[in-house]
């Protein structure tokens, strides 16, 4: 998906032009919102998570370069910001029952919502269950978010061939766990 | 090409749309010609591709109310705060070149949070919050970071989650 946004809209918005930033917001709002509920699997998180993201976009406009992605130079802020959230509840939550560790947070954690609701129980969970953080995040934002190579190589600021190794490994990796439930499945009948 | 070439190929580019014409051509011709290639293509397909494409992004409308609770916020921020402000004085922070990391920049915000507590008691608390916000993003990503001590062998470099607006 492809948010509708010219330069020069963003140019007037990093200038204080309120009426350039309202159309940065209605451009890329559900974009916004959704991502950030992607991750925090709360409308209330998602919300704040979103207003905070969009005040740090007011006021760092200025530092987007031109020319380069303006979605992954978004979904960057987004991801923090609702990476906060997370970590704010998983902290909450360590203090009531010690279970939840704080130091898996990174860059694209959607699916591991995916695999915490499905209990590891689910096929898809277990495929994902075989890949390293590095080759979950590559194939989140291949994946769900439909991110260019360039583009998630700017996100996780490593370089295209590293972007493209990843997901190499990832898929691999993919097939071989798949096929191994597969043939599990079919000797258990 | 060899059926490795291939097998690459539609793990990668040619799935994602990165292959030129010509290359979409051979893998396509090749394909026809070797039952190999094929049925990796299928077991590619039903295991990278098909258990992922149920989960897409929520598609659900951001709330009325998100609009006018940004702006409210906006407004109040810049009622706070004079053109000539010490909030526009430090905005150089956010603006440092990007090849400058996380590392240095951390240093440069958290002796500056330092140096504005000491040295200017009339403006530390506006700028201490300020700075103090700036540097527990740049601080907490950096914590994020470093708790990931996985590498892969052919990666030349590490994922570095340094703040985005540098
Ligand atoms: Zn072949």
């Amino acid at each position: 998906m492809e948010l509708m946004i010219d330069e020069s809209t963003i140019t007037q918005a990093a200038q204080g032009d309120i009426a350039s930033f309202e159309a940065i917001y209605r451009a890329t709002a559900g974009f916004v919102y959704n991502v950030a509920l992607g991750i925090t699997r709360s409308a209330h998180d998602a919300e704040e998570a979103s207003q905070n993201v969009f005040l740090k976009v007011y006021r760092n406009l200025s530092a987007y370069q031109p020319g380069t992605s303006f979605k992954a130079w978004l979904y960057r802020i987004i991801n923090n910001e609702s990476i906060n959230f997370v970590k704010k509840r998983a902290r909450i939550q360590q203090r009531e029952d010690n279970s939840v560790p704080l130091d898996t947070m990174r860059i694209a954690p959607e699916l591991d919502n995916v695999i915490e609701l499905e209990h590891h129980q689910t096929v898809l969970g277990k495929i994902l269950d075989s890949l390293s953080p590095h080759q979950k995040e590559c194939i989140v934002l291949r994946e769900i978010h439909g991110f260019q190579y360039d583009e998630i190589a700017s996100i996780l600021d490593i370089n295209i061939n590293t972007v493209r190794s990843r997901l190499k490994r990832a898929r691999e990796q993919m097939m071989t766990a798949g096929k191994q439930l597969h043939e599990g499945l079919s000797h258990e009948m | 090409m060899k059926c490795n070439d291939i097998q690459d190929l539609i793990l990668t580019d040619y799935h994602d749309g990165h292959a030129s014409e010509d290359i979409r051509k051979q893998v396509k011709s090749h394909l026809k010609q070797c039952a190999v290639c094929r049925e990796f293509a299928a077991d590619f397909q039903r295991y990278a591709v098909e258990p992922l494409a149920e989960h897409k992004l929520p598609q659900a409308e951001p709330p009325e109310s998100l609009w006018n609770s940004i702006r409210d916020r906006i407004e109040q921020e810049n009622k706070q705060q004079t053109p000539t402000g010490l909030l526009g004085r430090l905005a150089f922070i956010t603006h440092i070149p990007r090849p400058a990391y996380t590392a240095i920049a951390s240093a440069i915000a958290a002796s500056l949070v330092f140096f504005m507590m000491t040295s200017s008691p009339e403006y530390s608390k506006e700028a201490g919050d300020y700075i103090s916000e700036q540097t527990s993003y740049l601080f907490s990503d950096n914590g994020v970071q470093q708790s990931e001590s996985e590498t892969e062998a052919d990666d030349e470099f590490d994922s570095v989650i340094e703040v985005f607006f540098m």
